[in-house]
């Protein structure tokens, strides 16, 4: 699609206002009755005319402009008491809305609650969202509600494996997918090298996960956009929720400051696995540590009828100690102040200031020495979003986005007795951004388009030193450059579609083409994604990645809504793919760039997903057949190759059963044929020693991975505003050792022979919580 | 199973024993030749061996190639050959090599031709030694804690390679190859530590050999090729021979020192 016809139909959207009849608009928030939280994507349908309505925005806001007239309004949300106004519109209103949460107590209920038909009605496609109430059940490692791990169950998403933070999405890499918390980017979203996510679950309100078809309003990474909305806090009453675990333990605190008007809500986690080394005997253990914790700090106070302001605060940290010898810590800091305000019914506008911090720190004390090295990523933020919605046919979103970066990329400080020298690497300074409108808009009963265009800009800049580097990734030249002199502009346009035919009331097909740029690159040489990943910007040297991806599916819903289904078929072409020379230099390299060599992507899958809803079993089957691979000239001698991802098949299948009001079981069972590894094809002597001879790049798979999680959730006590429940959780009930590492060694007792050794991480783990709720 | 670690492994859940030899599918690639020459500054004896890969888990003995043309030169001098002492190697006894210049081998072996240069940089010597009796802790069993001392220049960048033997026997696994360059303390005085403590009247020879910056970029890179596993992308190491044969040629500065223990 050309940017000349998106403007026109961006412009069309906006005339289509009916200027023949007199319009007025009603709009308001709507709200949780039980807690006063915002309801995000809550429906507002006009019950005269049903293809007129609404979808409340990420800060509970809808707005429906209509002729006037007498009309009945539906507001609707999954899990909600339906509600109905009928309203008189003879001129502006507003008209706010509380929700109330369907009666959950313990009498055997048929739930019969409103099941939304966003499968088929909406026109986003590839995308994945889940409320914390379908997290609740579910068992993952550790006894933990994590919605990072139950993302990676759906199809196209991958886990990147046991002992890794990140995770694929459609082939793509790990540092492909902008994980945003309350509009945060958060560099590292998990902890102690991804067994726990940084999402404490008791206070997520929302999480929605793009695949494809990826909003003009969120850019900076190829491959997806995670997008994690905290709850704002209770504003009616005190709360608090929480649960003691074997590992881990974590604590909800929520109230309103003034009733109805400004609420807090304070959320941490804390492991204490290192509780338990107090019970050594060893000195050196006794003084070790390894814990995590995370807190998560909101206030929000309502100034009038047209502005709210909101204060948020997320701290996390991880830190391992071995004696006094040996420290690394790492986290993620970041502040954000936002400004929500209304300018009239139809047009709504946040601002957002963010601060952003992530760093890791090593220490290393060891015979007189006395080391610390420190990396950083500080980022300054500014976005300003508006929600214009004209017409109920039409819903705009325009703004901008700001980012200054500053990196720090390694210093290292020495003690006064050390052998070894300061040193630092040099600073580097960027300005990434993107400006962006998209419309949501409705053509007809049957037709859904979204549409936007996005220009995304970054800008290397002083001060620094910029280098060069020739083919062989020797230096050539090093100019210094002073503060915010341009060394290097990157923009380009970024246009999205995404279209929806809707063939009936069950079933619909959707279509959708997004392009991203990427300016910012995790270089990462381990088999674990570690915190010590570096993350450098595109500059002279480093072109921005470039993902093009193109997606349609059917989509279908059986029985009534109960069943979701869908057929997704994807294409991603990726350009300026980062890999690393032979014998590459990763570790405290000024000169890093020119390690670096360049190249392509590919990828290509077809994703199914069925699930159900409701009933006693809920619960769904994801497939996912597909394929990645990159092509670079140094690389495998210029062939392609399958990347580390291309998994061909993975299958998860989660159920959830609700035995009695009391007593809820689930499972879950994934598959996946494994990555694609480098292992050698022959071996030689030399210096004494066998010395493996590899020839293909990925040319060997690991064995297929798979695992069965069980878990039982034992309500005790329930009461509307009360509930105490056991979780018994057992992680990899079958025990199977899935291989984590493949190593090739020489035997012990013959050492002229050499034997391939398997790594597993866990077998069975249970994990006990006890969680409570007032 | 050593009880002692048990809180740190209830702690992290981990599987304990997870780690059992198992059966793989490997390809077999087309044989290629591996070349490793050596020489030492100072008089010493030149040695290259040619041999060719094999299968991974084969247990044939080594092919060796024992018809190849090998020589040397220095600088721009006349090349000398090596000849054949069979097994594969190459030796030629009383070769002088001066610190400061550039040595050239060139092999041809199966209608191939291979060269390849090594610079000899000047020699750094051992200084000394330091040991001290430490207690149990952690991980590391009581014993003594070695550590040997020497001083870089800080005029050029340099890169080193330390060998040592225990009681005669060469620690030679792929976890013993310590390789290192001067990027963090260049002029400094260098320490060098063990994470293995000694015993008592254990009598260990300490070699310290000076390289030029291709064959630290072999070793190194060697180095990542031995631990196989904890790479996403194992490659061979980077050779500093050209004309497509694995291995390489380097000729090293040398400081041998002998310490026993108390």
């Amino acid at each position: 699609m050309q940017l000349r016809h998106i403007l026109l139909l961006i412009i069309a959207g906006i005339l289509s206002i009916q200027t023949s009849a007199q319009t007025y608009t009603i709009s308001g928030y709507i709200k949780d009755s039980t807690n006063g939280e915002d309801m995000i994507g809550a429906i507002v349908s006009v019950v005269e005319s049903p293809e007129k309505g609404s979808i409340s925005n990420t800060y509970g806001f809808y707005s429906l402009t209509l002729p006037a007239g007498n009309y009945t309004l539906l507001y609707r949300y999954m899990g909600y008491t339906a509600q109905s106004i009928s309203i008189s519109l003879q001129g502006d209103i507003t008209q706010n809305i509380s929700l109330a949460p369907v009666s959950n107590t313990l009498k055997e209920v048929v739930v019969k609650t409103e099941k939304a038909d966003n499968n088929i009605s909406g026109t986003q496609m590839s995308v994945f969202s889940l409320t914390p109430a379908q997290v609740e059940t579910l068992p993952v490692l550790f006894g933990e509600k994590d919605i990072f791990k139950t993302i990676q169950l759906t199809p196209g998403v991958k886990a990147a494996g046991e002992g890794n933070a990140g995770f694929y999405v459609r082939g793509g890499g790990t540092d492909q997918n902008l994980v945003l918390l309350d509009e945060a980017p958060v560099y590292n979203a998990s902890h102690l090298f991804g067994f726990f996510s940084v999402f404490n679950s008791d206070a997520l309100k929302d999480v929605a996960l793009y695949k494809g078809g990826i909003p003009a309003a969120y850019g900076g990474r190829a491959s997806s956009v995670m997008d994690v909305k905290m709850k704002e806090g209770n504003n009616k009453r005190f709360a608090a929720s929480g649960g003691i675990g074997l590992i881990a333990s974590r604590l909800t605190l929520e109230g309103p400051i003034v009733k109805d008007k400004s609420s807090f809500i304070i959320s941490g986690r804390r492991t204490y696995a290192d509780a338990f080394f107090f019970l050594s005997n060893d000195e050196a253990f006794k003084n070790s540590k390894i814990y995590f914790y995370d807190l998560n700090l909101k206030a929000n106070y309502l100034l009038g009828k047209k502005d709210r302001i909101f204060v948020s605060g997320y701290f996390g940290r991880d830190v391992l100690k071995y004696d006094r010898e040996f420290g690394l810590d790492w986290g993620n800091a970041t502040g954000t102040i936002r400004w929500n305000h209304l300018y009239n019914g139809k047009l709504f506008s946040n601002t957002s200031l963010i601060f952003s911090n992530y760093n890791y720190k090593i220490r290393i004390a060891v015979n007189d020495e006395d080391i610390t090295i420190l990396s950083s990523i500080d980022d300054w933020n500014l976005k300003q979003d508006f929600h214009f919605t004209p017409n109920p046919d039409n819903k705009i979103r325009f703004g901008f986005n700001v980012i200054h970066h500053n990196f720090k990329p390694g210093e290292i400080k020495v003690g006064e007795t050390s052998n070894y020298n300061n040193a630092k690497l040099t600073g580097r300074k960027a300005l990434e951004g993107g400006i962006y409108i998209q419309n949501d808009m409705r053509v007809g009963s049957k037709i859904g388009l979204e549409y936007g265009l996005r220009y995304a800009l970054f800008n290397f800049m002083g001060p620094t030193t910029a280098y060069t580097f020739d083919e062989s990734g020797n230096k050539t030249s090093a100019r210094d450059y002073g503060k915010w002199e341009s060394i290097t502009y990157y923009g380009g346009f970024e246009p999205r579609v995404s279209a929806r035919y809707s063939l009936g009331k069950t079933d619909a097909i959707k279509a959708s083409y997004n392009r991203v740029h990427q300016y910012m690159h995790l270089l990462s040489n381990s088999t674990t994604t570690s915190p010590t990943d570096i993350w450098v910007p595109s500059s002279n040297n480093v072109k921005p990645q470039i993902a093009d991806q193109f997606a349609i599916g059917y989509f279908r819903n059986f029985k009534d809504n109960m069943f979701e289904a869908s057929l997704e078929l994807y294409y991603k072409s990726l350009q300026n793919q980062i890999d690393y020379r032979d014998g590459a230099d990763m570790v405290f390299n000024e000169e890093i760039e020119g390690e670096l060599v360049y190249g392509k992507g590919r990828a290509y899958g077809a994703e199914l997903l069925i699930k159900k809803q409701s009933g006693r079993l809920t619960g769904w089957l994801s497939y996912t057949l597909s394929r990645s691979f990159r092509t670079f000239e140094t690389i495998n001698s210029g062939n392609e190759f399958p990347a580390r991802q291309d998994r061909i098949h993975d299958v998860a299948i989660v159920a959830m059963y609700d035995i009695s009001p009391k007593l809820k079981a689930s499972a879950t069972w994934v598959y996946y044929t494994g990555n694609a590894v480098t292992f050698p094809s022959g071996k030689y002597e030399l210096d004494g020693m066998q010395v493996p001879y590899y020839t293909e790049r990925n040319g060997y798979r690991m064995p297929a991975y798979h695992r069965l999680d069980l878990g039982l959730t034992w309500i005790t006590k329930k009461t509307e505003k009360t509930e105490r429940s056991w979780n018994f959780s057992l992680y990899n009930a079958y025990g199977r050792q899935n291989a984590y590492m493949i190593r090739f060694r020489q035997q012990e007792n013959n050492p002229r022979l050499t034997e391939a050794v398997q790594i597993a991480l866990f077998t069975w783990v249970p994990a006990i919580t006890y969680n409570f709720k007032f | 199973m050593k009880w002692r670690y048990l809180p740190i492994l209830l702690s992290l859940w981990v599987c304990a024993g997870c780690q059992k030899v198992i059966h793989v599918n490997l390809n077999e690639a087309e044989p290629k030749i591996v070349i490793e020459g050596i020489a030492f500054e100072g008089t010493d004896t030149v040695s290259v061996r040619i041999t060719k890969t094999g299968n991974y888990f084969g247990d044939d003995p080594i092919a060796i190639i024992d018809d190849a043309q090998v020589s040397i030169r220095e600088e721009n001098n006349a090349p000398i050959s090596i000849p054949n002492v069979g097994n594969g190697y190459y030796k030629l006894p009383a070769y002088t090599a001066i610190a400061g210049k550039k040595y050239h081998l060139e092999v041809i072996a199966e209608g191939q031709q291979f060269t390849s240069s090594s610079y000899l940089p000047y020699p750094v010597a051992i200084d000394s030694f330091r040991s001290e009796f430490k207690p149990k802790q952690g991980f590391r069993d009581e014993g003594f804690e070695v550590s040997v001392f020497f001083t870089d220049p800080d005029s050029t960048p340099n890169f080193y390679r330390l060998i040592y033997s225990i009681n005669d026997t060469l620690r030679n696994e792929p976890r013993d190859l310590m390789v290192f360059n001067d990027k963090y303390n260049n002029g400094n005085v260098v320490r060098i530590n063990f994470f293995e403590r000694f015993q008592e009247n254990d009598s260990l020879h300490f070699e310290l050999r000076g390289m030029d910056e291709a064959l630290y970029l072999y070793f190194s890179s060697l180095s990542t090729a031995l631990g196989s596993g904890a790479s996403p992308a194992p490659a061979n190491p980077v050779s500093n021979i050209k004309g497509g044969a694995l291995g390489y040629f380097g000729v090293f500065t040398q400081s041998k020192k002998h310490l026993i223990v108390k």
